[in-house]
């Protein structure tokens, strides 16, 4: 309303029947205190309750604000504002009703225009669709204008319960937005439901997958031991065969014979390595590798590996050197599996290292924390590139600038040894520099933790 | 909550309906067919609502005031209004309210009067077996 300064006093929401009483209340106390006489103080509770009647009679909802008016200096009355959201009134029908020619179903169509006269002032904006915000203004008489000044506050009491009311309305809110979180997490649980199924198909999907995988690996494994056994059998007649031949007992062989016979031996013998090699890989592999432990006398063990290879190396020209210190201490191990762990080291030095290099083998005490044996293989040979040294000793991991180099062998060797060096409960390394050589060397416990 | 309890006595051949207090719709309705319901049962003639303490009388209690007179009147019985604040009947008259086909008078002597005049009811018919018939009990309404 024009040159009208209003002060907000309070506010009720309007949702309920019931806030109709509590309107009228408020309505009738605020008058009362702002010293209208009761006459009036009727009339004004009875137009805000006609105003209010029809907020919840049409919109449902919406909220009545009292607030102090003031025009001009001294002339100083109640101002309420009924508002709501709801349907609002067509043109013709607000002319019929403030004319008071309108008849509503349920009031007696009296409320805006007795309202009207009931107030002093009487603004409504209204649209359909936009709904309704009347403002009426009850003045006071001049004499009791005087004592409104700075009582605002004192009014405003009055709505102590507005806080309730506006706790209500914010508990409401909470609660939609609650509601509406409680929506959302439903969503989220039904989708997660719906992903957890999927990755329990999936997973089932994997472990079928992984069971066929296992059942073909278990077979792989059986089908390499079996067949393995069954070339070694062969492999041992065709050995045996050919040492009569060499030992000359059929017969003295010609010169060229006797080579022939040898490359035989040797071609046979490094076979029989391969399908070895095979067998404890795929042994390991099945975990049916078992260690049969008794003393073991190292010095006397490295001497006959020494022995044994001693005419390959004799024929590639390559000299090996032992240097065996006499105060070794026994080990407990299995001697076959410790045999071949040197076996392996010793033949993969010589494999490697050029003619007329030097392969030298040589055990001692070990100098880490526990009391152990080192053993070492060095070599003058061609050496390991850092990058394959990662997995030398994987399962087939023959360091690929080796396998270039036209050399046979199942890459098993290195990674048997490390096998039987582990259950042993015992560690090996390497360390190497391309074209100067590699040193490989494990270590055993002494005591009685190298029972695997 | 005020109005949740407005008894409704039975005097002679009439009842008694003292508002006292501040009433929400529901309770005006529940009083409306408790009215009804208390005709009915004890046969009463006369319908007589003291209205001195109400303070609002808005065009919703207006109405229903009207219709318990015209539903009263077709159980065959009257209605009369008593007790009206003068600045209550100010504010109908400025709100273009008219209480239809209810009679209004200034008090409950002057009620009880014209009922009994209206029915030709003796003195000693009334007056001792006053006794009240039911109370509003605020557990019948239901304000949630």
């Amino acid at each position: 309303m024009q040159g009208i300064k209003s002060t907000r006093i309070g506010e009720i929401y309007v949702r309920r029947e019931a806030d109709i009483v509590s309107v009228r209340d408020r309505v009738r106390r605020v008058a009362r205190d702002l010293g209208f006489d009761s006459t009036t103080q009727i009339k004004v509770t009875t137009a805000i309750s006609e105003l209010t009647r029809n907020i919840y009679e049409y919109a449902q909802t919406g909220a009545i604000t009292l607030a102090v008016a003031e025009r001009g200096a001294a002339t100083v009355g109640l101002q309420v504002m009924a508002r709501d959201d709801g349907p609002g009134i067509d043109e013709a029908r607000l002319h019929a009703i403030m004319r008071g020619s309108y008849r509503s179903g349920s009031g007696m169509g009296v409320g805006l225009a007795g309202t009207r006269r009931l107030m002093d002032e009487f603004e409504i904006e209204t649209k359909p669709g936009e709904g309704t915000r009347i403002t009426v203004i009850k003045w006071l008489p001049p004499v009791a204008a005087a004592t409104v000044q700075g009582r605002v506050a004192e009014l405003r009491s009055h709505f102590g319960e507005d806080a309730d009311d506006s706790a209500v309305e914010e508990i409401v809110r909470q609660n939609r937005d609650l509601v509406a979180v409680l929506g959302e997490l439903e969503e989220k649980r039904n989708e997660m439901e719906r992903l957890n199924r999927q990755l329990n198909e999936s997973n089932r999907e994997l472990n079928e997958a992984n069971a066929k995988l296992r059942e073909l690996a278990e077979m792989r494994e059986e089908f390499l031991a079996l067949t393995t056994h069954d070339l070694r059998s062969p492999l041992t007649v065709i050995s045996g065969v050919i040492s009569f031949f060499s030992s000359g007992r059929l017969g003295e062989l010609s010169t060229e014979q006797k080579n022939m016979v040898a490359m035989m031996e040797r071609n046979t013998q490094s076979l029989i390595e391969l399908i070895n090699d095979l067998l404890d890989a795929s042994k390991i592999e099945s975990g049916t590798m078992r260690l049969e432990l008794s003393a073991v006398d190292l010095r006397a063990l490295i001497r006959d590996v020494h022995e044994s290879m001693g005419p390959l190396a004799h024929e590639k020209g390559i000299a090996i050197e032992e240097r065996l210190p006499d105060d070794l201490p026994p080990l407990s191990a299995d001697h076959e599996k410790l045999r071949r762990v040197i076996v392996n080291l010793l033949s993969n030095a010589l494999k490697f290292t050029p003619k007329g290099g030097r392969v030298e083998v040589g055990a001692g005490r070990s100098s880490g924390d526990t009391p152990g044996v080192r053993v070492v293989v060095a070599d003058t040979g061609v050496g390991i590139a850092p990058g394959d040294l990662a997995r030398l000793f994987n399962k087939y991991g023959q360091a690929r600038s080796r396998a270039t180099r036209g050399e046979t062998g199942t890459g098993l060797g290195l990674y048997i040894a490390r096998q039987l060096v582990e259950m042993h409960g015992g560690t090996i390394d390497v360390q190497s520099e391309v074209g100067k050589g590699s040193t490989f060397s494990f270590t055993l416990p002494v005591t009685d933790s190298n029972q695997n | 909550m005020n109005g949740s309890r407005i008894p409704i006595l039975k005097v002679g051949r009439v009842l008694i309906v003292p508002i006292q207090v501040d009433m929400d719709d529901q309770t005006v309705m529940h009083l409306q067919e408790r009215i009804l319901s208390e005709l009915e049962r004890t046969g009463a003639r006369g319908v007589l609502i003291d209205i001195s303490m109400l303070e609002t009388v808005d065009s919703f209690i207006g109405r229903v005031l009207s219709d318990i007179a015209a539903m009263a009147r077709i159980m065959d019985a009257r209605t009369v209004v008593v007790g009206m604040q003068p600045a209550v009947a100010i504010t109908l008259v400025e709100l273009g309210l008219e209480l239809r086909g209810v009679d209004t008078v200034l008090n409950v002597d002057e009620g009880i009067k014209l009922l009994r005049d209206e029915f030709g009811i003796r003195d000693a018919d009334d007056g001792l077996e006053h006794r009240e018939l039911s109370m509003f009990d605020g557990e019948q309404v239901n304000r949630t």
